[in-house]
Parts: structure tokens; sequence; C-alpha cells
């Protein structure tokens, strides 16, 4: 990092404090803090939303993936343009109309306030502790590649994301995310812009194309049927369909972003916005990866991509690892020939022998890069992978000074615009469904404006205090962080399945809601837990959505059938 | 009943309503579904 890098750093977080502050200034009661008087235009809630969506790992871990597997993790946004067309029709009208805090506040008018209450704190379980994880996550590569403390950035990212959370309120946010996804986009441009930039002089672009494409790095559709699979066409179309349902209409922190729209026009359109456009930035994106993989057949990459990891497997096992090295240095040279070779042959003859040379080079080095990885995780104790650390390698030695600040920022404003959206989509929840709910329950007397926003502050700071005090620990509970967070993957189809009921079948299903989103829980658990004990694999994580969305509409609409029940309903 | 100021602007353009316009998003779906199909096949044979 050098001098320039951080003032770019200084340049962003001026600007932020600036747009903060500057738009969250008036604020008189909760519409004002938590829905920014729903006064956005469709153009910053569109952003906002992609804000939301686009966490530090995002940028730094997707383009790893497109390195080390290549672009076929596109896939799983297939069923994206196709959900937001869903909810342009279906719940966002109806949570528009209704003049809600909540999306769970809206389950009250339809299926009771039972309902409500166990969605939204589903909710809170879900999100509490993934706060931290999306504060720890870029925080740890952050501080292993620029060098800086892991509980400064930790501090940094969480602390400031709380403060002017709280501060500034919803308007603020939005406004904030706006600029943020700006950057993200610039530094998204930049990368790719950067990497192309770097490939050798004889290489041009499509033929650096043809070298990802040999080795697979560009296969970005499957076929298969397996339901096993995540990565294929009818997985991103169906279950990803079903988890981009529950994420846009059902996410507390997705659905805050449309209710702030100034009519639900601006609201329809910020969602239209994202289908038109998050397939193009993702493949912007994973291009940037496949092509990193290019890169670095003529610029040697390290052994191991995380420096710190690198030193520590070095030191325990020092013949180990000079002798892989030296394979390494080898394999590399090799691939690097064959890599210029099949550049350089353009469609000749001898191209389809130049390919096989070239993808069995490439094998080679992979599979001494693999031992080297599989080194590192034995010295560690524990599984382990360097994909997180190939995009911030490559920026941080590549890259010119400026542009490493550049990236830098878009990195730190992926991660605390999804840190930022988070906090105030808990506090709204645990305020408006909660605390506001019982509070006029047992105390006399409506709470007044100044009484809410104070709320709704000190929510946001508990939230804050929680996620990113978790984040400073989460070395020492990491596996506990991420089970809570692993579990609270489960709810959204439910969840789903309990709007799904409301909307649907209000008469019929929506009364039943309660029993059939906790069965629809435990079918979620079921469809985990039973092939990991019986030692198969299960369908993939993908289909989730959909089983739990299928089993809670199913047993509400077979509950509400009942005549029984339809009977006690009628009385 | 949907407040007029929630109607698109005026019938004027392709998007004369949200039926098109959401036509138009289904559709760029498909094409941009399609140019993966034709970039994988040139670039992944």
């Amino acid at each position: 990092m050098q001098l320039l890098d951080w003032i770019v750093v200084a340049a962003y977080f001026g600007l932020i404090i600036t747009v903060g502050y500057w738009t969250g200034r008036g604020n008189r009661g909760l519409e004002d803090y938590f829905l920014a008087r729903r006064s956005m235009p469709w153009y910053a809630m569109g952003l906002s939303v992609m804000a939301t969506q686009a966490s530090a790992i995002t940028l730094v871990g997707t383009t790893g993936q497109a390195y080390v597997d290549g672009m076929r993790f596109i896939q799983i946004y297939f069923g994206l343009p196709i959900a937001m067309v869903i909810l342009c029709v279906t719940l966002v009208p109806l949570f528009y109309r209704a003049r809600v805090f909540t999306a769970y506040e809206y389950l009250e008018l339809r299926c009771g306030p039972h309902t409500r209450s166990l969605t939204s704190l589903l909710f809170l379980f879900g999100r509490a502790l993934s706060g931290a994880v999306v504060i720890y996550a870029p925080s740890v590569v952050l501080s292993v590649v620029f060098s800086l403390d892991a509980t400064l950035t930790i501090l940094l990212i969480g602390g400031f994301a709380t403060i002017y959370t709280a501060l500034g309120g919803m308007r603020a946010v939005m406004w904030v995310e706006t600029w943020q996804m700006l950057i993200i986009l610039l530094g998204i441009l930049f990368c790719l812009g950067s990497v192309i930039w770097g490939l050798p002089d004889e290489v041009s672009l499509g033929e650096a194309l043809r070298l990802a494409g040999s080795t697979g790095r560009l296969e970005t559709l499957s076929f298969d049927t397996d339901p096993r699979q995540t990565y294929t066409v009818w997985t991103g179309l169906l279950g990803g369909l079903f988890l981009m349902l529950s994420y846009f209409g059902c996410d507390q922190s997705q659905v805050q972003r449309y209710l702030t729209g100034r009519s639900l026009r601006e609201s329809r359109l910020s969602l239209i916005f994202n289908a038109f456009a998050k397939l193009p930035v993702q493949f912007v994106i994973l291009l940037t990866g496949a092509l990193l993989f290019v890169f670095y057949q003529f610029e040697r990459p390290p052994v191991l991509f995380d420096p710190v990891t690198l030193a520590e497997t070095r030191a325990a096992q020092p013949e180990a690892m000079a002798a892989m090295e030296a394979r390494y240095e080898t394999a590399f040279a090799e691939r690097r020939t064959a890599a210029l070779d099949y550049a350089e042959a353009g469609g000749g003859s001898s191209e389809a022998a130049l390919k096989e040379r070239f993808v069995a080079a490439d094998l080679a080095f992979q599979e001494t890069r693999a031992d080297a990885v599989r080194t590192a995780a034995e010295v560690k104790g524990e599984p382990w992978t360097d994909t997180n650390h190939v995009f911030p390698t490559f920026v941080f030695t590549q890259l010119p000074p400026g542009v490493v600040g550049l990236i830098l920022i878009a990195v730190l404003a992926a991660a605390m615009s999804t840190v930022e959206s988070e906090l105030s989509a808990l506090s709204t929840a645990s305020v408006v469904d909660f605390y506001r709910r019982f509070r006029n329950r047992f105390v006399r007397g409506s709470t007044s404006d100044r009484h809410d926003l104070i709320a709704g502050r000190i929510g946001i700071l508990f939230w804050g205090t929680v996620a990113t005090g978790a984040a400073l620990y989460m070395g020492r509970l990491g596996s506990a962080v991420e089970a809570v967070n692993r579990v609270g993957s489960f709810f959204y189809g439910p969840i789903l399945g309990a709007f799904v009921l409301a909307a649907v079948f209000p008469n019929r299903g929506a009364r039943r809601a309660f029993p059939a989103v906790l069965c629809g829980v435990a079918a979620v658990w079921a469809a985990d837990l039973v092939p990991r004990a019986l030692g198969i694999e299960g369908v993939s994580y993908l289909y989730y959505n959909l089983i739990g969305t299928a089993v809670t509409v199913g047993v509400g609409l077979a509950l509400g059938s009942s005549p029984g029940i339809r009977r006690r309903d009628a009385r | 009943m949907e407040h007029p100021a929630d109607q698109p602007p005026s019938p004027r353009g392709f998007f004369r309503s949200w039926q098109r316009l959401y036509a138009a998003v289904l559709l760029t779906a498909l094409s941009v579904y399609l140019l993966l199909f034709v970039f994988s096949r040139i670039f992944a044979p």
C-alpha cells in the first residue's frame, strides 16, 4: 500500500461520511429512519439492492472460484430475472399497498400475529450472525494481503458501518450504498481491464479466451440433470429461482430496500434493473477470474496465494516444500511454453496437438499446486484452500498505486454495503415486529416518534455490536457461527411458503401458516441431515428453498382444507 | 386499485405496459442464456 492508495481509501471514507451526513439529516420517525420517508428513486434502490447482495466475497471469492474452477458458477443466477418478474407481479404490490415496514408485518394481515412473530424470529435468528461472517471473511483476506491488522480491519468495517447506519438511517444507507455500488462496478471494470492489460503482447484477447476455454474455464452451461449438482442450468433455473424468490421476496434486508420507493412503479423498476444487470455483472466478475487464470500462465503465481500460510507451511515442512516448489517451477515453465505455442498456433494444423500438450501441462501444474494446498491443510490441521487469496494477490502484486486503493475500496464497499443492510433490517424487524408491538400491548398510550427513533438507533447499535463482536471472536467461534449461518439458510424456503399461502390462498391455507412453516423447516432440515447421516450425497442446497416452500404450502393447504379446522375457523 | 402514479408515465415507446416490460426482461434473460451457450461452444468446445 502506497501513499496514493491511502489517499484513495481516505477519499472513500470522506465520501461516505459526507453522503451519509448530508442525506441522513432530519429523521423524525420510524418511516423516516427505516424507510427513507418512502422517497427513493428506482436507480438508487436498484443499485442498493445490488450492493446488498454483493458482499466482499462476491468480488474476491467469485474471481478466485473462476480462476480455480471456471465460470459455471454463473448458472445459480439463472432464476434471478424470472424471480424478479414474479415478485414485481405478486409480492411487491402487496407490500406496497399494505404500507408495511417489514415483510413479516404483511403476514399478520393474512396469517395472524403468530406467523408474523415466527417468520420474523426465524429471520432474526438466521441473519443474526451472518453479519459476523460478512465482516470477518473479507477482513481476514484484506488483513493478510494488505498487511493490515485483522482486529483493526474488523473494527473498521463493522464499527464504521454500525455508526453511520445508526446515525443516518435508511436514507443515508441507501444513498451511501448507491455510491458504494458505483465504486464496486468501477472496481470490477478496472480489474477486468487490468487483467487484459497484463497479458503478454503476443497473446490477444481471443487467444486468451481460447487458452482459458481449452481447460474448461469458460464452460458456463451444464445440462446435467442430476439434482445433486449445484452448477447446472436446471438447478440454476429451478433451485436458483426459489432461492432468489426467497431472498428478494422474504428477506427483510432486501425487501426493506424496495419498500423505500416513492411509488410502486419505482420499486418495481428497481427490481427490473437488477433483472437486467445482475447476470452481465456476474459474467464480468467471473470472466475476470478466468482471464486471471490466463494471466498466470505467463506470470509465475506463488505456489500458495496466501503468504502467511505459505510461510507457515515452509517453516513446518521445509524439505517437502522445497522439493514441491522445485517441481512447481519446472511445471510452470513447461506450461508457459505450451501455452505460448498453443496461443500462437492460431488454428493451424498442429493446433489440436498443441492444445493437448497445453492441457496436459496445465494438469501437471495443477497437481503440483494441489499437493502444496494439501500440505498447507495438513500443517493447519483443517480443510483449507487459497481461493479467496487469488484475486487480492493479483491486485497487490501486479497493479499500480492508486488502482490498488480503488480495488481495496471496492472490496470495502462491498463488505460494508452488506453489513449496513443487515443491520438496518435486523433493527427494523426487532423494533417493528417485536418491541413496538409488545410495548403497545403492555404500556398505555402510543410511543412518540422520538421514542421510536431512539429504539431504532439502539437496535442498530445492538446488532452492530453483536456482529462486530462475533466477528472479532470468530477465530474461536468459527464453527459455531458457521453452523448458525447454515441453519439460518434453512428458513428461507418455509418463509417463502408462508408468503405463498398468504398471497395466493388467503382463505384456505393462510391461517394454518404457523404449523406449516414449522413443517417446512423440519423438511429442509431432514433434506440436509438424512443424506449426511446415511453417508450419501443429498440434493444440491439450491433445492432446499424449493423443498421448504413446497412442504409449507402443501401442509398449509392440507390443514386449511381439513373440515374440522375449517369449522373452528368459521366460529 | 393502483394509484395513478404507479402506472407507467405515458403510453409512448415500446414499454407501454408492465406486461411488455416483463416480457422484455424474460426475452433478454433468454437471449443471455443463448449467448452464454454460444460463448461456451465457441471457447470451450
